[in-house]
């Protein structure tokens, strides 16, 4: 009698896994610009890394410094949550406009995959061993390419929607 | 009417409808795949039908051959929807063999798998019945879970007409797939045909949910995607966000 039971239970299981992701697309075709604006964390901005951030890549920091000046495990997650949103800024804006760089659109669906196993593993690490020298690595890692992808996403609006590019300067 | 004849009679409604909806708005040649996959169902409703009232003791065997191309029909369906979300957000992937690849070792591992909850005591044919509807749902539902999990890794968005689809073929396999699993649990009798035919039923709610979502027009055909009411922008479908005036 379990048997059936437990076959059933993973069948509505994988059915409500469906139904959360069916939900999750649809309101994701219904994005604005503003509500993706909205989307992105403002509860840290990666300007702190860098005075260049979104115009340049690269780090003006240390190791020890961008560790600190991320506030630690809470920079890392806005960097988490706000590299989808950047992703899906980029695919929105490609999606209104013409002639995107589709290279470009590839580098930054990879940067973002980057920055969030980066980030998951920074995370892990700090889980178990607090700030040790292996999280700073790989946090100083994940900002960097955060920075790379904030720069590649600016160049993007900038050369295919140059009026958004004040409010996403701000938002970011 | 029975149920029987009339859950039948409804998909030779439906299914033919939709395809004309399909060509109404000249989306044959944009899913050629879903197309010939819905005008299989057409052939084979009209054929079983036919050796139902001709030569009944066929049905079985022509039974086996339909769910294999249509299982076959339904794998492609997904193929093409990949390929069409691929597209929509302008990415390509070269990685599609090795998914079309690991259908044959996921096939052989579901295949003694479905054999495990069958009863013994059943005929050859019958045995052969069980465990082809239980690889078929199986891999219909695996597929769509890689699909799905395939897209979410890549952040990839799904056009409305695309997730409709989707959305279809998600309800009628794990519907079907619930269905094989009772089946194997499930004494023949007439509670045994009940579950076939809410399968079916559920198979025509898809249809009609198709029907339906197809008559009206998507938010990607329709909707003016971005406003900004604040600094009086508006970005319009066509011209893109690099057009965008400012309006006084």
């Amino acid at each position: 009698m379990i048997l059936p039971l437990l076959q059933i239970a993973v069948i509505l299981a994988v059915g409500f896994y469906l139904l959360r992701w069916r939900s999750g697309a649809h309101r994701r075709n219904g994005q604005t610009w503003d509500s993706l604006l909205a989307s992105l964390r403002p509860e840290w901005s990666a300007r702190e890394l860098s005075d260049h951030f979104l115009w340049k890549e690269g780090l003006a920091a240390t190791q020890d410094e961008a560790w600190d000046r991320m506030q630690g495990a809470k920079g890392l997650w806005v960097m988490y949550q706000n590299s989808r949103v950047m992703l899906e800024m980029a695919d929105f804006a490609a999606s209104h406009s013409e002639g995107v760089d589709r290279m470009l659109l590839e580098t930054l669906a990879s940067d973002a995959v980057q920055i969030r196993v980066c980030v998951l593993v920074a995370l892990a690490q700090y889980g178990f061993s607090q700030a040790s020298e292996g999280v700073r690595i790989n946090a100083y890692r994940a900002a960097s390419m955060y920075m790379g992808m904030a720069a590649r996403l600016t160049q993007l609006l900038q050369e295919h929607a140059a009026v958004i590019v004040p409010d996403f300067v701000a938002a970011m | 009417m029975t149920l029987d004849t009339a859950l039948p009679r409804a998909g030779m409604i439906l299914q033919p409808l939709l395809l004309i909806l399909l060509a109404k708005r000249r989306l044959l040649c944009e899913l050629p795949v879903f197309s010939f996959y819905l005008g299989f169902g057409v052939l084979t409703i009209f054929a079983g039908e036919a050796i139902l009232r001709f030569s009944p003791t066929w049905y079985l065997h022509f039974y086996l051959v339909n769910i294999c191309g249509d299982a076959l029909l339904g794998l492609c369906v997904l193929a093409e929807l990949g390929r069409s979300v691929l597209r929509c957000n302008r990415r390509s992937s070269s990685k599609w063999p090795l998914a079309l690849l690991l259908l044959v070792p996921a096939s052989l591992l579901i295949w003694p798998l479905a054999h495990w909850t069958i009863p013994p005591h059943l005929s050859l044919t019958w045995i052969l019945c069980f465990r082809l509807e239980q690889t078929i749902a199986i891999l219909q539902v695996a597929s769509l879970l890689a699909l799905v999990w395939w897209s979410n890794l890549l952040h990839l968005r799904w056009p409305d007409r695309e997730l409709r689809i989707a959305s279809g073929l998600c309800s009628f396999s794990l519907v079907a797939l619930l269905v094989a699993v009772v089946h194997t649990h499930q004494a023949i009798g007439p509670e045994y045909h009940w579950l076939d035919q809410a399968a079916s039923a559920s198979y025509l709610g898809v249809l009609a949910y198709w029907v339906v979502t197809l008559r009206t027009k998507s938010n990607d055909d329709a909707r003016f995607l971005c406003t900004n009411p604040d600094s009086y922008v508006t970005c319009r479908r066509n011209g893109g966000i690099a057009k965008v005036t400012k309006e006084n």
